[in-house]
């Protein structure tokens, strides 16, 4: 299971390390049981009827940019570009499909197209020429936002002239799960596999890690650079087609600023903001407890005057018990390496 | 309820023909006006559908009038985007600007220029101070607004009930002075006794929190049988969750502000939603009329300001609107919020 450039650990240190990151999934696990249980039990009617849908589809949006933004995390970038494509996406896609009568399948094959173009765009950018991702995705940002301005020309699409299976994606349930959440949930997983599982994977986190090291040892920065940002392009491009689903209204102010949403549910995910740690599995749960607090605080009844206080409280408070949990962890880690090389010393 | 009238006219393609007589029913007034006017008209943010509709209104009286028209809109919604653009109208010979404000004060300076050059200044949608330009069009006074919302209301729980606002921002001036009014009148109209605030939210005009809060609101307010929210995002993610829940479709209705395109959906689908707005178009014809009765004198100057109590003949709108003292200086209303229901809506296309 250990990819070529990167050093194979010790089955039992593997092991042991896999439990401690599985260890911090449950504890957001546990923080995001923690909310919901606290807002339903002051108010039962939050998990009613479909409070519960509402929590998944009101998420998928934000988690699958969440998905798509950790892996370029991980290799110690940011991609802030990612809110306007999700715009961008939404309003060319329907500005093809809807003229030509097509539906989902054309929709998500554009949305894609795009949301890769302009990844693929920030990748060249910041891993060709080496700008910091920070300042071309700023840039990117209000380009890609003031082309869609332009393109739009004030236009908007309405629920009378969106394709109804992109609104009936938006509405409706597998399993008791809405649609878009479950597609949310399908690029998650495979990106779960694809970061733990692959050479690329595993060189972001070498990349974010130590990146002069991760060149000495080979790595091909500027390939698995660029594929990040191919991701979080791709995501974006998706999250448009999604946006639409989901508010069946789209117009050139669609989804603006709402980047560092994303960006607040991937650290509250636990994915370390410089780099090199962090799940894709963190980041989506990120987007769902982020998602849970401002609807909990909405239930509960607090006044909308301290809404915003308390969701920055309660967001710093679930960050902190993460942090707390994760130094822990990495106590442990230093402890079980300290173990090994007395064990291996003491063979020797 | 001309504008009604007006906007049938508009969508149906009357128009021309309807323009066709006037001149020949007030041929003095008609001829009167003075020819060949240039007039710019400059929104808020040229890239914002609302300002394009109303420009669509603008187009049609620049049409009857054979003015050149050009809309001017600026790339950010700034006060300093604005003067760019009135500087560079006066220097290009324009007759007159039509101004939506971003900035009270700002823009004063440089429209006071424009006045002593002989620039007529109307300003629409927002204003300035009363310095800074002749007339203001206003496009519904904020209690006609706030009435307008409260009758609908009204009629959407039958009288009785309890109802929520979902508005955009805690600090959005405009959407606080609706609120306000509609308090005043829930507390001086006795036919509103029955009907009660419970909460006020706020969706800060983005589709994804108006959508949280909407669903918070009647989580923890299951009494609520509506929800105002007077904003065009908010109406539109509100109407949205409350027609996709089959626990709260029909049961729970939406009114507020929103453009009648945006809500055909959900006034039509058995959510019975409704919507009120101001004749969007029909605020910029009456805007290019007020600019054209200025320079042909048919609204009166005193001191370089509309005279309040003057008439403002505003062409197929009709002569009945007068200049009365607004907040800030002389203004003209353009008339009642219009409310979009099941049964009128599909005469407005915009």
């Amino acid at each position: 299971m250990s990819g070529p450039t990167v050093p194979a650990p010790t089955t039992t240190t593997a092991g042991r390390a896999r439990k401690l990151i599985n260890g911090r999934i449950a504890s957001l696990f546990l923080i995001l049981a923690l909310a919901i249980g606290i807002t339903a039990a002051v108010n039962p009617r939050f998990l009613g009827g479909s409070g519960l849908t509402d929590l998944l589809i009101g998420s998928a949006v934000i988690g699958i940019l969440a998905v798509g933004l950790t892996p370029v995390v991980i290799a110690r970038h940011i991609d802030l570009s990612i809110a306007s494509t999700t715009g961008l996406s939404a309003y060319v896609t329907l500005s093809i499909v809807v003229p030509n009568g097509w539906g989902l399948w054309q929709s998500f094959a554009i949305g894609a197209g795009i949301g890769l173009l302009v990844g693929t765009v920030n990748g060249l950018l910041v891993a060709g020429l080496n700008i910091p991702s920070l300042v071309v995705t700023l840039g990117t940002l209000s380009i890609v936002r003031g082309i869609l301005y332009f393109y739009s020309d004030a236009g908007r699409f309405t629920p009378d002239v969106i394709p109804p299976s992109l609104i009936a994606m938006g509405l409706d349930t597998i399993l008791d799960i809405p649609i878009i959440f479950w597609i949310t949930l399908g690029f998650a997983l495979f990106a779960a596999w694809w970061m733990r599982y692959t050479p690329v994977g595993r060189d972001l986190y070498a990349i974010g890690s130590n990146p002069p090291a991760a060149q000495l040892v080979g790595i091909n920065i500027f390939q698995r650079t660029l594929l990040a940002f191919m991701w979080s392009g791709l995501m974006a491009g998706i999250a448009g087609v999604l946006y639409i689903g989901q508010f069946a209204f789209v117009d050139a102010s669609a989804f603006i600023n709402q980047e560092l949403a994303v960006v607040t549910a991937v650290v509250v995910g636990g994915v370390n903001i410089f780099g090199g740690s962090g799940t894709i599995i963190g980041a989506l749960l990120g987007a769902l407890l982020i998602r849970v607090i401002a609807g909990g605080l909405v239930a509960v009844g607090v006044d909308p005057f301290w809404q915003q206080a308390v969701n920055g409280v309660l967001l710093i408070t679930a960050i902190g018990l993460d942090r707390i949990l994760a130094l822990r962890s990495q106590a442990k880690i230093q402890r079980i390496r300290e173990d090994r090389v007395e064990e291996q010393s003491w063979r020797e | 309820m001309i504008a009604r009238k007006l906007t049938r006219t508009l969508v149906a393609g009357a128009a021309a023909a309807a323009m066709l007589v006037l001149p020949l029913a007030g041929a003095s007034n008609a001829q009167s006006y003075e020819p060949n006017m240039k007039i710019a008209m400059i929104p808020k943010l040229g890239n914002i559908g609302y300002f394009k509709v109303a420009w669509t209104g603008a187009q049609k009286a620049c049409k009857e009038l054979k003015y050149e028209c050009k809309y001017l809109g600026p790339n950010e919604i700034t006060a300093a985007a604005q003067v760019k653009l009135i500087n560079s109208a006066v220097q290009q010979g324009y007759d007159a600007v039509l101004v939506a404000a971003n900035d009270k004060d700002a823009l004063v300076p440089a429209l006071k220029n424009a006045m002593k050059r002989g620039v007529v200044v109307v300003t629409w949608d927002s204003d300035v101070s009363s310095a800074g330009r002749q007339l203001f069009v206003n496009q519904a006074s904020s209690q006609g607004i706030a009435e307008g919302l409260l009758a609908s209301t009204y009629e959407l729980m039958g009288g009785k009930g309890d109802f929520a606002i979902l508005s955009t921002t805690p600090d959005a001036s405009n959407q606080n002075v609706w609120i306000d009014f509609m308090k005043q009148g829930l507390a001086s109209n006795p036919k509103y006794k029955d009907m009660k605030l419970v909460t006020t939210v706020y969706g800060d005009d983005l589709p994804d929190k108006s959508t949280t809060e909407t669903q918070g609101l009647l989580q923890k307010n299951p009494t609520v049988k509506v929800i105002v929210a007077p904003t065009s995002v908010g109406i539109v993610a509100a109407a949205k969750f409350v027609s996709s829940r089959p626990e709260y479709k029909g049961k729970v209705k939406v009114t507020g502000l929103g453009l009648p395109n945006d809500m055909r959906t959900y006034v039509t689908d058995g959510s019975g939603a409704q919507a009120a707005l101001w004749d969007v178009p029909a605020l910029g014809y009456l805007s290019v009329y007020a600019a054209a009765d200025i320079k042909a004198g048919l609204v009166p100057l005193k001191n370089n300001k509309a005279v309040v109590g003057s008439t403002v003949p505003g062409g197929a709108l009709g002569d009945k609107r007068k200049v009365i003292k607004g907040a800030l200086g002389p203004e003209v209303v353009l008339g009642p919020a219009l409310v979009f229901t099941e049964k009128n809506i599909s005469q407005y296309k915009f």
